[in-house]
């Protein structure tokens, strides 16, 4: 009895030294990413310091005087503060719904598909998020441009109806920046979904199918269960990053237009707008510092919030 | 093994997170003191030589007895920026500049050009990290006030190093026009030899445009017909009634910062000077008969569909509209020789309509100005290096129109153009940036100017008049939550209202009473009191 556990750890201890060794091709792989994420994400840590400093260039980053929280102030102290946290909070969390939705949908369809235009699609779909926001932001205005947009020329006038000024308008902006956010990113998103659904077993379809199951009840009972992790683990990254905006989406597509801040106006922007004249490094580092906080602290709670309701769900 | 990858995915995803705020500087500081140690070491071996030779040759002299010993000549760095990015020719340039400059001054020049869209980002990291060598910089690319507070300027005043370095310098930019860039007392750097002050609100409307509704032009010497606001809308209404498939006026907003003498001092519009040259009162621009007479007129011209509904969207150049076809007049500043620079930029023959005055606003002769980066390694040589594009007349011209025959050619007269088979498509070197470079006016005119610009141009900058507050500048580093907020309010209104798409009555009354939320009088206050103190201390 003794000798066979023996024998078992001892064959335990080989199988797990060969598939160590067996990863090391997987490691190197990897080191590339990993170098790069050291160099670009870790090593300008200490850079954060710059949030609590009046920076001066002659004395350097280290040098400069304290400032206190100082810096942090001007992202609290005005009327606009609850409107652009309100926008960045309120946009996000749509996206991340409606992201989800979608992405799932297409990834759905495009698992099912057996055309030979399957790879085709794919790569049409994923196109906008190679485009520049700036050139989507062109785009959208041939839509809407007052004078000469698709739309004033086309559907409006077969309606009947007054040409519309869509840039002084805002009541339109928060389903315009949606649907422009969700074409541009689905591509990018389903791939992952598309992944994971690929990597389901073929032969839980197959006994559903023998079983009687049709393709609605295939999706509802085996395929949305078997995303359920990756849906969580991707929602919960999207949370991390709930204070930041898509600044080409908030500032590029509706043309920085004055009449539409009161639905564009996000952090990222409102920084920026705020910051192009004063050129202060010290201010954005507080902005950043500020965001990154929020959504660490988001993520943890979430991820808190997630554990007790699924513990094998959650991140950590 | 799955839990750790799942931690493994929300590390990278944190660190993500973290490294946009972190980015953007890193080291910095110990180099700055290497600079002011050499120039201390250069300025006492100076000293220890001494003898018959005076500071400014002893320099040069320093600088030949090291190229003696190392075989290299020290390097002067200038960012200029261009609206063409690196043009074709600048190695062949900058090889005949130092040619002389080796002979000249023991030192060699490198030109650093760069586009405009990216000058500011990739110049600001520069002075952050000072990996790479800039000595000399366009310091309004990035904001002159913000680098100075940012501490990227040399003082160039510390140890009187331009008054003996720079001697030509100091002659050419008067202690008048010095004291106009000073921040605090102390001169972080210097404009170029150029017209400091603007004729303000010049409409230019295409000439054949006013002969299709037979107007008579009549201009004086200058080439320009002077006119009202008014005429201008009764212009407007005829070309409108005669060419209704065009747009009328390419509206740009700029129609008081170069359409009135109203003097946006500290470089924000929160707290202006209405009459900048007789009253140093502090006032709320968005409140005066001045702004409300402006907003009225231009909702009225919206109205009667002078504007194109798009305009507010359109970021084209109001020259660029014009140069297209579709619009007929636009709103800018004059100085001598704008009728024909005008016209070039817009294809086609323009009219100067003069509705405003000649002044220098206070912020009008540091507008355009060139630093010195603190971390410099040399700053002696770098000022030397200045002082010759200042005053030397071959030097400038290689800086401005290149090598003679390759570049351009001369006229008998002494205009100069392109040589046979070059054009402005083609050129190797016509960056037409020469109201950045230190002085184009010892170098010769290219077609079209009047040969006598500079002559013209001084006499103009002598006879403006002055905005009492030139010089002044406004430190704002205790209300930037104020400024920000104020700034995101008026990229919010201002353009609505200049533009004339919001009432002018109650748009202007809501975007007043947001500002004033904001915190607009407090910021008036301390522009006031900050003025106060600097005249004081005048």
């Amino acid at each position: 009895m003794k000798q066979t556990t023996e024998v078992d750890t001892a064959r335990k201890k080989a199988k797990f030294k060969k598939a160590l060794l067996g990863s090391i091709p997987f490691y190197l792989m990897a080191l590339p990413g990993i170098i790069y994420l050291f160099i670009n994400n870790y090593m300008p840590l200490p850079g954060l310091v710059l949030a609590f400093k009046n920076y001066n260039a002659k004395k350097g980053i280290y040098g400069s005087e304290w400032a206190g929280l100082k810096n942090f102030k001007y992202l609290f102290a005005t009327n606009d503060a609850f409107i652009i946290t309100r926008n960045t909070l309120l946009y996000n969390f749509v996206f991340i719904i409606v992201n989800t939705v979608f992405a799932i949908f297409v990834a759905i369809l495009l698992a099912e598909m057996r055309s030979k235009m399957k790879n085709a699609y794919q790569s049409l779909i994923l196109m906008p998020y190679m485009v520049s926001m700036v050139i989507v932001s062109y785009l959208v205005f041939a839509f809407l441009s007052t004078e000469n947009g698709f739309l004033n020329n086309t559907v409006i006038r077969l309606l009947g109806k007054e040409k519309i000024s869509w840039y002084m308008e805002k009541k339109y902006w928060p389903f315009i920046l949606v649907f422009v956010h969700v074409w541009k990113v689905i591509g990018y998103n389903c791939i992952i979904y598309l992944s994971t659904i690929l990597g389901i077993d073929r032969t839980y379809y197959e006994a559903a199918a023998i079983d009687g199951a049709g393709k609605i009840r295939q999706i509802t009972k085996i395929t949305l269960p078997l995303l359920k992790p990756t849906i969580i683990m991707m929602t919960l990254l999207a949370i991390g990053r709930i204070f930041y905006s898509d600044f080409g989406l908030f500032y590029q597509v509706p043309q920085n237009q004055g009449a539409l801040f009161s639905v564009t106006n996000t952090i990222d922007t409102y920084v920026y707008r705020g910051l192009l004249e004063l050129g202060k490094p010290t201010l954005s580092a507080a902005a950043g510092v500020y965001q990154s906080l929020v959504g660490f602290v988001l993520i943890v709670v979430s991820n808190l919030v997630v554990r007790k309701i699924d513990k094998d769900s959650a991140l950590f | 093994m799955k839990k750790v990858r799942r931690v493994l995915a929300v590390i990278l995803a944190l660190a993500m997170m973290l490294s946009l705020a972190a980015c953007g500087g890193s080291k910095s500081g110990s180099d700055s003191e290497t600079g002011k140690q050499e120039s201390s070491s250069n300025s006492s071996s100076s000293e220890s030589a001494g003898g018959s030779l005076s500071a400014y040759e002893q320099a040069i002299a320093d600088r030949k007895a090291e190229y003696e010993k190392t075989g290299k000549y020290q390097k002067v760095v200038y960012a200029i920026y261009t609206w063409i990015g690196k043009p074709a020719g600048t190695e062949r340039i900058q090889e005949a500049m130092n040619e002389i400059l080796r002979e000249k001054l023991g030192l060699e020049v490198e030109l650093m050009c760069l586009d405009f869209t990216s000058y500011r980002q990739d110049i600001q990291l520069d002075l952050t990290n000072n990996d790479e060598q800039i000595d000399w910089f366009g310091g309004n690319a990035l904001g002159y006030t913000s680098c100075v507070n940012n501490g990227f300027c040399y003082d160039l005043d510390e140890n009187d190093l331009l008054a003996t370095y720079g001697p030509g310098i100091e002659e050419l930019v008067t202690k008048d026009y010095q004291t106009a860039c000073k921040y605090a007392g102390h001169l972080y750097g210097i404009p170029p030899v150029k017209d400091y002050a603007i004729t303000t609100a010049a409409m230019c409307i295409g000439k054949e445009y006013l002969d299709a509704i037979g107007y008579d032009v009549k201009e004086d010497e200058n080439q320009e017909v002077v006119a009202t606001w008014d005429e201008m809308g009764d212009i407007f209404a005829k070309l409108h009634e005669k060419f209704p498939d065009k747009y009328v006026y390419a509206v740009a907003g700029n129609q008081f910062g170069q359409g009135s003498i109203v003097d946006n001092i500290g470089n924000d519009w929160f707290g202006v000077l209405v009459d900048p040259t007789k009253d140093l009162k502090v006032v709320n621009l968005f409140e005066t008969p001045e702004w409300n007479e402006m907003v009225e007129r231009m909702y009225d011209w919206n109205q009667k569909g002078f504007m194109s509904a798009d305009a507010l969207t359109d970021n084209t150049s109001a020259s660029a509209k014009i140069k297209s076809g579709t619009y007929m007049a636009m709103l800018a500043q004059s100085k001598p020789g704008y009728k024909s620079q005008i016209s070039g930029e817009c294809g086609r023959e323009m009219v100067v309509f003069r509705l405003g005055q000649d002044i220098i606003k206070s912020s009008g002769i540091a507008s355009v100005i060139t630093c010195l980066n603190q971390a410099s390694p040399d700053p002696i040589a770098a000022v030397q290096l200045m002082n010759e594009l200042y005053t030397d007349p071959q030097l400038s011209t290689l800086l401005i129109w290149g090598q003679e025959g390759k570049d351009y050619v001369a006229d008998p007269d002494g205009h100069i153009h392109f040589p046979e088979g070059v054009d402005s498509q083609n050129a190797e070197w016509y960056h037409t940036m020469n109201w950045e470079l230190p002085n184009q006016y010892i170098a010769p005119v290219w077609v079209g100017d009047p040969l006598d610009l500079g002559p013209k141009t001084m006499e103009f900058n002598a006879n403006a008049a002055q905005s009492l507050a030139m010089g002044f500048t406004f430190d704002n580093s205790n209300y930037t939550a104020e400024y920000t907020a104020l700034q995101n309010i008026y990229d919010e209104y201002s353009n609505q209202l200049l533009y004339g798409f919001l009432d002018p009555v109650s748009g202007n009354k809501e975007f007043n009473d947001k500002l004033k939320k904001a915190g607009l009088d407090e910021y008036i206050a301390e522009k006031q009191k900050q003025l106060d103190a600097w005249l004081a201390s005048k």
